[in-house]
């Protein structure tokens, strides 16, 4: 195989494929991107068993062929190159040989045959999505996704094609993250799907603000095209818990909050929360907000802040981090916190189709 | 190596000294019971197992962990006690307040040992450390009735090797200016922190004493053993690391409690109650140091020693005994053989965090986890007042069917109630076993 390349193609390649590749993996193989050049095109695969991704490369096939390397060597060397062309070329051996400029380089690789095959994806159901719509959605919901192993289902993103709407949740069982927009599907196309975080992130990663994303699923895997990049994953089996029933159907009091103000008074609040007490507490009373964080044996931290607010006076203590996910990821001016006591859930939402429930810290 | 340099030139740039009680238990037993005195005694019958043994009985080759039948065979005319850990706490407490009267800073490493830091002491008593430190040993021994050893010099680990040098009823002061005529008379296996492996491995290259171990370079010992090593020898040269703590201990990593039965048992009922009483015990300490685990540990072990266990992660964590009970029983169900014997059970509690903020979960059952911590806070409340375990789980009511055996006879001064004391309750006070 013998093929000539831009640098800047094949670095958008490597970056794009490169993020499922772990630095430990069981096989050898899986630390190697397959290269597959045929007279149409150039592509370029990584997997980790559970998720694959593929991504078309331009360039110039000389040779077609296909050959595996050790994906994070060959970006490192991309990426340092000074020259804008790339020569490669890989022997019999499987040792490739890259030429650029005044360098050149030969890495060993291992035989394309024993890469693991894509799954075949033999699809009934699938949705188009605007790519940016998709990707502000994940971007919504995906810090809320739990990374405790003990609970699986909840390691990943919860789509829910139904009603002429999509629905995205994310939770961890402590706080959780729901977002909703349009889309147009046949009536037999309803499904329900949990997608893997390490998905998640691939997405966000890659989707882009034009053009659309094509996702189809069989049940068990799903798959995301768009642009010249396939992504395949097997999908996380389980039941998703009800989430409609947590979300309080009314809260006695609602504040307006400007969402960039808030947030900095608990970006500085919380310097002085600690992994032993990480809780801020926030107290409500007439057009006033009053943010305290307490460490003992480190200090505190106390923020006012003025805000539209004419209800009952209300405390309640939540953790830091958890109230500014949702905040660091929207982009309105206002958000709205709905607030009942101390002890019960909080619920901030804003003009998009958003909602985030949280629930409070109890402090004894 | 006389004219050798010293290590340090001043003698107590720090004065920390180490007291060890010499056979605590059994110094205890024969302070109450003066008949004892001067015989050989072994605590430890609950166990079958000698808990610790006086110095008559180890000159005769009676040591601590060997079992009864052993020692009886070593030692005709043995007198076996069963351990009475109320009484050894009341000594060990009052033993630990008279080395307060000499300085306030006091660690109490153990139930009969500690370190105490009595840097500029001097000035206070108009004595020299040494004299201090004599002191001390003669005030617990006037006072308890029990020797003890004590070592003094610039670093807490050679004061513990001092206080170790000429046991039992010593006392050795290794000065700063004197430590390289101390260290070559001690092994490495002797240096607290030194494992069988770290004295394998130093061996290999020729150090035999500690002298060999701090005349090599720092660099080298550093590599070889990392950071611990590398303390250790700059402990050994009188450089100290480790400071006297006096706080007490409130960080845990993990909690375990184990107790072993008087005699083994197959009946189901008794060992579950067994393991559901370490359970409680586990949480109640949990809770006193408020703390919550994540994860829950069981364990059972055979009467052939062997031993089988599982751990379980919990959905949160908790500091509610109610909470983990299902998880415990689960793993008892899958561990338990009927056909087996058990001599004892063991829960261990790890992943250990903080319980004064408490994030509520969007998914559980909110009122009840507030009622099973609610239970939990009522049990602390009744057991605080009327003595620990006093209400307790219904498993409990198993725990009457023990089979009996020699090995249950109580302490003597369990079976000596004053009037209005109970099995649960008594006064916080040794009693002296002599007829008037």
């Amino acid at each position: 195989m013998k093929l000539k390349f831009e640098r800047s193609a094949i670095l958008n390649a490597l970056q794009t494929v490169q993020g499922i590749v772990t630095a430990r993996t069981t096989l050898p193989i899986l630390s190697n991107a397959l290269i597959h050049a045929d007279k149409k095109s150039i592509t370029i695969t990584t997997t980790d068993l559970e998720v694959s991704v593929r991504c078309g490369i331009t360039g110039t096939v000389l040779k077609a062929g296909a050959a595996t390397v050790p994906v994070r060597k060959l970006a490192s060397i991309i990426k340092e190159l000074s020259a804008d062309e790339v020569e490669m070329e890989v022997d019999e051996k499987n040792v490739a040989t890259i030429q650029s400029g005044s360098s050149l380089f030969k890495i060993i690789g291992l035989g394309s045959d024993e890469f693991p095959a894509l799954p075949t994806f033999d699809s009934k159901l699938g949705y188009v999505l605007a790519q940016s719509t998709f990707k502000r959605m994940l971007k919504n919901v995906a810090y809320g996704a739990s990374t405790d192993e003990t609970r699986y289902v909840l390691n990943g993103v919860f789509l829910s094609f139904k009603g002429d709407k999509l629905t995205m949740v994310a939770t961890d069982g402590r706080r959780l993250a729901l977002v909703e927009e349009e889309v147009e599907f046949p009536k037999e196309a309803e499904v329900d799907l949990i997608i893997p975080t390490k998905v998640v992130t691939e997405l966000v990663h890659s989707l882009g603000d034009e053009g659309q994303v094509k996702i189809q699923t069989t049940g068990s895997q799903v798959a995301f095209e768009f642009r010249d990049i396939i992504i395949i994953s097997k999908l996380i089996e389980g039941t998703y818990p009800n989430f409609r029933q947590v979300i309080p159907a009314q809260s006695d009091e609602r504040v307006v909050l400007e969402r960039e103000l808030l947030l900095t008074a608990l970006r500085r609040a919380a310097l002085l929360a600690s992994d032993k007490s990480n809780s801020v507490r926030l107290e409500f009373s007439k057009n006033k907000l009053k943010i305290t964080a307490i460490t003992p044996e480190v200090g505190e931290a106390h923020e006012t802040a003025a805000v539209k607010y004419d209800g009952k006076d209300i405390a309640v203590a939540f953790n830091p981090e958890y109230l500014m996910d949702p905040l660091r990821q929207l982009t309105t001016d206002e958000v709205y916190l709905e607030i009942t006591d101390e002890l019960s859930p909080g619920v901030l939402k804003c003009e998009i189709p958003f909602l985030y429930v949280l629930m409070p810290m109890r402090i004894t | 190596m006389k004219d050798e340099m010293p290590f340090v030139l001043y003698p107590f740039q720090e004065a920390i000294i180490h007291l060890d009680a010499d056979a605590f238990f059994a110094s205890v037993e024969q302070a109450l019971n003066p008949a004892l005195k001067g015989r050989p005694i072994v605590t430890g019958k609950e166990r079958g197992i000698i808990a610790c043994a006086s110095y008559e009985a180890k000159a005769r080759g009676v040591k601590r962990g060997i079992t009864l039948a052993d020692a009886r065979k070593l030692c005709p005319g043995l007198v076996v006690l069963p351990s009475d850990y109320e009484t050894y706490s009341l000594y060990s407490r009052r033993m630990f307040n008279i080395i307060r009267r000499y300085t306030p800073v006091v660690e109490e490493s153990s139930i009969d040992e500690a370190f105490a830091d009595l840097g500029g002491m001097r000035r206070v008593f108009h004595r020299s450390y040494e004299q201090i430190a004599q002191m001390i040993r003669q005030a617990v021994q006037d006072e308890l009735d029990i020797t003890v050893s004590i070592g003094l010099s610039v670093s807490k680990s050679l004061a513990k090797l001092a206080s170790k040098y000429r046991k039992p009823d010593c006392f050795k002061a290794v000065e700063g200016t004197a430590i390289h005529l101390f260290l070559p008379e001690i092994e490495v296996s002797a240096i607290c922190g030194m494992g069988p492996n770290s004295v394998r491995l130093l061996e290999k290259y020729g150090v035999k004493t500690a002298y060999d171990f701090v005349s090599r370079p720092r660099d080298w010992v550093s590599k070889l053993l990392g950071k611990p090593g590398r303390e250790i020898w700059d402990e050994l040269r009188g450089m100290a690391v480790y400071k006297v703590e006096p706080e007490e201990k409130s960080s845990f990593i993990s909690i375990s409690k184990t107790k072993t039965f008087s005699a083994p048992s197959s009946d189901r009922e008794f060992v579950y109650a067994k393991l559901i009483r370490n359970v409680e015990s586990g949480f109640i300490k949990l809770r006193r140091y408020r703390l919550r685990a994540k994860v829950a540990g069981v364990m059972l072990r055979r009467k052939d020693y062997g031993e089988e266990g599982l751990e379980a992660a919990l959905s949160r964590p908790t500091s509610s005994t109610q909470e983990v009970l299902p998880l415990v029983r689960l793993m008892f169900d899958r561990l338990y053989r009927h056909d087996a014997e058990y001599r004892s059970t063991m829960i261990f509690l790890s992943r250990l965090e903080d319980d004064r903020d408490d994030q509520l979960e969007l998914f559980a059952d909110n009122l009840r986890i507030e009622r099973m911590a609610g239970i939990s806070r009522a049990i602390d409340a009744v057991n605080e007042k009327y003595g620990k375990h006093t209400l307790s789980l219904g498993t409990s009511l198993f725990l009457g069917r023990a089979r009996r055996t020699s090995k249950d006879e109580p302490p003597a001064r369990k079976q000596a109630l004053l009037d209005g004391e109970t099995a649960r309750q008594r006064l916080n006070l040794p009693m002296l076993m002599v007829d008037v």
